[in-house]
């Protein structure tokens, strides 16, 4: 799973030509702070991983790192 | 007293008496110039002396005075809407506690929304901190600078900020959100943020000003308002009465082309648009915009643009494709300079054939 989620974001930054120095991805990665994700990009994020997982990330609150998404899943 | 801050930068309410006078701004702002402008056009030749002269100008003459502002029409060309300062000001109240109150606008100039801020604002001489087009990242730093005590803006904004924020900001007393239709899951994650405040849903547009207010995502029509406000075929409909210049009327009526769905008897909620239009992060798109700008990208033949329900935009922007030799990555960045932003769809599907409906047109998914 956790592959998984790191494979959509990997392709959401470069379908949206986001640059990141030194782009390293693991739980403690916050979305917008780190990643550069902005609304557009974070509303691409929940409709990939709910047509990947069926499951609104963002349905029960508010996620601000990897591992949010994560815990969304388990 | 701090009139507007923007960036780093404080304009002082004689700072905006003295840009009044002298015809132009002292200062490079996009938001503070916007609004500085607004004032000459409703002012025109009347120069005040202080700032409760301009006020006072503004409460006697509201009935006459009127602006313009550039909306969405119902085709895809941009229009210029009147707005009647009296419906602008309709629902601004005096604030007659000392403390003076600090609003976090998170809207762009430009919408009506940003207007309904300014002059609640204005009219109490308090102050707008310019919160639009700011860096997420340092979220918990402005608020904890400049003790924001009323945030308005869109929930896309409000989800945004959530996001960012690592620690509580208990100045917050009322959060007013409007533009886009909210999900109780933002309303239940920002109490955790902002433990103090309360929480106002407003429906309003360029045409009809503000019109309906709640606490949570449901509406009802309340009783003043119950021979101006009526839902027919499930849509929104106002009386003239309430609206600004618009001539596109029914009998005196005035289709909002806003969907609700009734959850009682009494009480709806907002579920989309009828005209076509999309709503995506408090963004009013047409569809067929888009799509003729997607299909002068090399190798595209035909396309679908629609939109689908969102937890952080009220609905996504979605395109389908068909073409040769394309990719997602491709078409966004060939978009980028020939729309805006927010009308870049965001989730782009290359297919062989579209979806349809019965009827023969391509199916919107909503």
């Amino acid at each position: 799973m956790k592959e998984k989620v790191y494979k959509i974001i990997l392709n959401i930054i470069d379908d949206n030509d986001i640059k990141i120095d030194n782009l390293e991805i693991n739980e403690s990665t916050l979305l917008t702070n780190d990643l550069g994700l902005d609304s557009f990009n974070l509303a691409q994020l929940t409709v990939e991983i709910e047509s990947e997982f069926g499951v609104d990330i963002f349905e029960n609150g508010i996620i601000s790192s990897v591992g949010d998404i994560l815990n969304q899943l388990k | 007293m701090i009139f507007w801050i923007e960036r780093d930068f404080e304009i002082s309410y004689n700072m905006l008496i003295e840009d009044l006078k002298n015809g132009e701004s002292s200062i490079n702002l996009s938001g503070y110039n916007y609004f500085l402008k607004l004032l000459q056009i409703l002012i025109n030749d009347y120069i005040p002396e202080n700032p409760d002269d301009l006020i006072n100008y503004i409460l006697v003459n509201k009935d006459r005075l009127s602006f313009q502002i550039h909306t969405s029409g119902t085709t895809s060309t941009p229009k210029l809407v009147d707005i009647k300062l009296k419906n602008c000001v309709r629902y601004v109240k005096i604030n007659n506690n000392s403390e003076k109150r600090i609003w976090g606008m998170g809207y762009p100039v430009g919408s009506y929304a940003s207007t309904q801020v300014f002059f609640q604002s204005l009219m109490n001489k308090e102050t707008i901190l310019y919160l639009f087009g700011m860096d997420f990242k340092l979220a918990d730093e402005i608020f904890s600078n400049y003790l924001v005590t009323n945030l308005s803006c869109t929930p896309t904004f409000l989800s945004m900020l959530l996001i960012n924020f690592q620690k509580k900001h208990p100045s917050v007393v009322k959060i007013t959100t409007g533009g886009e239709k909210i999900k109780k899951g933002l309303i239940d994650a920002f109490k955790k943020i902002f433990i103090r405040a309360d929480y106002i849903n407003i429906y309003a547009s360029t045409e009809t000003g503000s019109l309906l207010y709640s606490k949570s995502e449901f509406f009802k029509i309340e009783e003043k308002y119950k021979n101006l406000l009526k839902i027919f075929n499930d849509t929104l409909w106002v009386h003239e009465s309430l609206l600004n210049n618009i001539n596109n009327l029914e009998d005196g009526w005035y289709n909002t082309n806003d969907l609700v769905e009734f959850i009682d008897n009494k009480r709806f909620k907002f579920v989309s648009r009828s005209n076509g239009y999309l709503n995506t992060g408090g963004y009013r798109i047409s569809p067929s915009e888009v799509e003729e700008a997607i299909l002068k990208i090399q190798n595209v033949i035909d396309v679908h643009v629609y939109g689908k329900s969102n937890s952080i935009l009220g609905t996504i922007l979605c395109a389908d494709i068909i073409g040769d030799k394309l990719s997602s990555k491709k078409i966004k960045k060939e978009l980028i300079s020939s729309i805006e932003k927010h009308k870049i769809p965001q989730v782009i599907r290359l297919v062989k054939f579209f979806e349809h409906v019965n009827n023969g047109k391509k199916k919107i998914m909503i």
